[in-house]
């Protein structure tokens, strides 16, 4: 976790390179998208011949008609994509999260979409309770099986700490009972992540987040107020 | 999509950065395992008086690291207390306690530096983030016994006989039973005489004399601990002393932070008859039952 305002050179280095393989990944993408078509070679180049063949009407013909009337565009990027997933969260000690996601993308490339998201942080002190939305970006959802995207947004978290009873105890000897054991707080995070399409419908996917919350403490200003947190995950999607 | 992607470069360079973990408690922080916080209690650990130095608690973290939590004095409830006398109810950290292993408390003397001294009164490990506070006293401290004669060897046989104690029988042997000490500590032992301790010198073991004789007079002392009152006084004090009343202690010292008055730590303890006149032999009652102990609770 980045609990200090001042990360370590390893931290530093650790988030320029998921930044820069994510940038490599998105320019490389692009690229493909925007000089490779949905045929390529011979099977483009057979693809008229096949039409004609089949319908009777030359190449000319086709393309004509094509021009006048063009064909619904299908297109298997854009719709749902629910995912289930289970990672860590990075502050003070790893703590384990599972959870899942919903989204959907849209326009004819799939590279606008937004995603909810649920989870559930297991931590050595209590457990934390995440809901969240993300608007995500992605390049290449229909040239290539990597899939890199960037998302940013914003949730809700509820948090209870439970100490073990022996510790509660001890505490009251002392005199300390905790009377907050529980909070609410808002956080906003972004981060992005890889999918990898070993089907055409499902996928494996890696996801990193940033989430600052902000937390309500008397007396201090908002900046001083923020909690970082950080997970990374692995998630199985399924493309509707 | 790729214009905006600079901004998102940015923000993940720069957001993660910024957030604290705050110190008071949260239960955020505490779920997730980010515990700064550190309640003490103790249960016979006195109060420093002016000149005695100040406590101060530091904790040992499974990478090594060691992380103090600054000064504090105690009150009669054995509750940490500040300069002011407010209670101290969380000590706290500005880093992760929660891979904590130990804790120990020391009687600093000056400024407090970045590890204990070696005076250390109270340690414990941590075990699911609470530790029970001992003092690391030498094995089988619990079975020291022993008892000194009222005699005055330095200054020959039937002059001022009442003002001097020694840890040696009439037949020369020594009359301690103390265990092998370990490394923080050594055996001291103190005459109160009208409330005001004097030093008889420290020592290593009961079967040899002490590192000094300050007090003592002109003849050759006793290969053993023990102590004439007879010449330089100190401030304060009359000698050759009347040690009628007197209490006699026999205490454990921080090698490393050698004190006029006497630490805490008293094993045996004796007190002199009303009427002295030389011959007595005075027993001695174990108190390490009564070292102090304490919890330390991260949370």
């Amino acid at each position: 976790m980045l609990a200090h305002r001042h990360p370590s050179i390893t931290t530093a280095n650790r988030v320029m390179a998921v930044v820069g393989t994510l940038a490599l990944s998105l320019s490389v993408v692009a690229k493909a998208e925007a000089a490779t078509p949905t045929l390529t070679g011979l099977a483009r180049m057979a693809a008229p011949l096949i039409a004609h063949l089949e319908t009777g009407q030359s190449p000319q013909q086709e393309q004509e008609a094509a021009r006048r009337d063009p064909p619904p565009v299908i297109d298997p990027a854009s719709g749902p994509v629910f995912s289930v997933f289970g990672g860590s969260v990075f502050s003070g000690s790893s703590a384990f999260q599972t959870g899942a996601t919903l989204a959907y993308f849209f326009g004819p490339k799939a590279n606008i979409g937004v995603e909810a998201e649920g989870n559930l942080t297991i931590g050595p002190g209590g457990r934390v309770a995440q809901f969240m939305g993300s608007l995500v970006m992605q390049a290449g959802a229909r040239t290539s099986k990597f899939v890199p995207y960037i998302a940013v947004g914003a949730g809700l978290l509820r948090a209870s700490a439970r100490f073990p009873q022996e510790k509660t105890d001890a505490l009251a000897e002392l005199g300390i009972s905790l009377q907050l054991t529980t909070e609410t707080a808002p956080f906003f995070q972004f981060g992005g992540g890889l999918r990898f399409y070993f089907s055409p419908k499902l996928a494996f996917r890696v996801d990193t987040r940033f989430a600052q919350v902000a937390l309500d403490l008397d007396g201090v200003s908002f900046g001083d107020s923020l909690f970082a947190m950080r997970r990374v995950a692995g998630m199985v999607s399924w493309d509707f | 999509m790729m214009r905006g992607f600079p901004i998102v470069l940015l923000l993940l360079l720069v957001l993660p950065a910024c957030g604290q973990t705050p110190s008071e408690f949260r239960p955020l922080t505490a779920a997730l395992g980010d515990l700064r916080g550190v309640a003490l209690g103790f249960e016979g650990l006195l109060p420093l008086g002016e000149g005695e130095g100040t406590y101060s608690a530091f904790l040992s973290l499974d990478d090594g690291d060691i992380v103090g939590l600054g000064g504090f004095n105690v009150n009669d409830s054995g509750r940490p207390i500040d300069g002011q006398g407010n209670v101290i109810d969380r000590f706290t950290a500005d880093r992760n306690l929660f891979s904590s292993v130990s804790l120990v408390v020391s009687v600093e003397q000056g400024a407090i530096g970045s590890s204990p001294s070696q005076a250390t009164i109270l340690q414990g490990p941590f075990i699911n983030g609470i530790a029970s506070l001992s003092v690391p006293s030498p094995l089988f401290i619990s079975d020291a016994s022993g008892s000194y004669r009222v005699f005055t060897p330095t200054d020959g046989p039937s002059t001022h006989e009442g003002s001097g104690a020694w840890a040696v029988s009439v037949a020369g042997e020594a009359t301690l039973t103390l265990p092998p000490l370990n490394n923080l500590y050594l055996y001291e032992h103190f005459m109160v005489i009208n409330g005001m301790p004097i030093t008889m010198g420290r020592f290593s073991t009961a079967g040899v004399a002490d590192f000094a004789n300050p007090w003592s007079g002109p003849l050759e002392a006793p290969a053993f601990p023990g102590e004439d009152f007879l010449a330089n006084a100190p401030q304060g004090f009359t000698f050759p002393a009347d040690l009628s009343g007197a209490q006699l202690l026999v205490t454990l010292e921080p090698i490393l932070n050698d004190t006029v008055l006497p630490f805490q730590l008293v094993i045996l303890q004796g007190t002199l008859p009303a009427a002295i006149a030389g011959g007595e032999i005075i027993e001695l009652t174990n108190r390490s039952a009564n070292f102090p102990t304490g919890t330390a609770i991260i949370f």
